[in-house]
């Protein structure tokens, strides 16, 4: 990759997307940085925060979208969860829900265990990755503005979406509840589904 | 392929009286026909995953969106889905109708298949994870039924193993 792409904050991204979307979409955070800045910037019941099962975010998404093909479904989600499902990208480029948009942060190290590098890094395009399993609607979006302009345009447009942001190391300023059963009533809640 | 069409057709019409309309499945031999039979029918969206696992977060999805599914995964699918299980599955609470092709039993000949036969039922246990045999087809339709009651009650995975008697037909 020779772009030289100007690092972005997460929360302020974060705040951007709560800035353009709809209150009734669905938001689905991965573990960790994703999900604390989904709850700084804008904690709400349509958002699932998850917990513990590394990878799983992408799939949540799908199986959201798909059940609700009605409903805009946004999943944040870090690059080495993304990394360490890749197969899930195949998975939504070949099922291509239109209503789902895919925001990958990538600060190219995982960022809560210290800033250990990995693959993006270096030599590993997830933008390239999307792409190459049939996301067609991938972006890297260069600054701030332009990610807020893709944003909106992907939940506006059919997708698949995939957009890739390139993010500083800031840490995350809060924390999201942390009870797993209270966070799943009240999405459901927020879907509109008599929760279990 | 002596897959047997008939006990398929029996497991995916419990399947559907059973209202599920997502499937996920990643292909293994005994499974073929009821994989085609979720592709075939316009009520059942079919997922097909490239590694099991996805499979929870997907019925994690649909759970949540008020919609039922099933997994469709052989038992060696199962040993690579076990961190969503314990992890999402187990952590929020998430029902799964788990319907897993148990090879490695008795009259297995694949050697690759062996070591994973004879791991499924210790770590299902080990799991907490409520499994039943399915190996009779006059059964099929009340256990596939009496299985899910029990993932919509406990708010756990279920597992119905698929045995050869009633998968294989030689």
């Amino acid at each position: 990759m020779s772009t030289f792409f100007p690092r972005m904050n997460r929360l302020e991204l974060t705040r951007a997307i709560m800035g353009v979307i709809d209150d009734d979409v669905l938001l689905v955070a991965g573990i960790g940085n994703a999900g604390f800045d989904l709850f700084t910037a804008g904690d709400r019941p349509g958002n699932f925060y998850m917990l513990g099962s590394m990878g799983m975010a992408i799939p949540i998404a799908l199986g959201l979208a798909l059940a609700q093909p009605e409903r805009t479904v946004l999943v944040m989600e870090g690059e080495g969860s993304v990394l360490m499902n890749m197969g899930g990208l195949a998975t939504v480029g070949r099922e291509a829900p239109p209503n789902l948009t895919i925001v990958i942060w990538d600060n190219a190290q995982w960022q809560l265990t210290g800033g250990q590098p990995l693959a993006t890094e270096s030599t590993c395009d997830l933008a390239a990755v999307a792409s190459a399993c049939g996301i067609s609607e991938t972006t890297t979006p260069a600054d701030a503005p332009a990610f807020t302009s893709t944003v909106r345009r992907a939940i506006d447009s059919p997708g698949p979406h995939v957009i890739l942001a390139k993010i500083d190391a800031s840490p995350a300023a809060g924390r999201h509840h942390d009870d797993p059963v209270f966070l799943k009533h009240r999405f459901m809640q927020a879907v509109g589904i008599v929760p279990d | 392929m002596p897959v047997s069409v008939t006990s398929s057709q029996l497991i995916f019409d419990a399947l559907k009286a059973c209202d599920v309309r997502i499937v996920s499945a990643l292909p293994e031999t005994w499974l073929v026909h009821l994989i085609r039979m979720a592709e075939d029918d316009p009520e059942v969206t079919l997922v097909r995953l490239a590694k099991e696992e996805e499979g929870v977060g997907i019925s994690a999805g649909a759970h949540l969106a008020g919609v039922k599914s099933a997994m469709l995964m052989q038992n060696h699918g199962f040993l690579a889905s076990i961190n969503g299980i314990v992890s999402l599955a187990h952590l929020y609470k998430i029902p799964l109708l788990m319907l897993i092709s148990y090879r490695g039993e008795f009259g297995e000949r694949d050697p690759w298949q062996t070591q994973g036969g004879g791991a499924t039922v210790p770590l299902l246990d080990a799991l907490g994870i409520p499994w039943e045999r399915l190996d009779n087809p006059d059964h099929v339709a009340s256990k596939i039924r009496k299985a899910q009651t029990l993932a919509d009650s406990a708010l756990k995975p279920v597992a119905l193993l698929l045995c050869r008697d009633l998968m294989w037909e030689e």
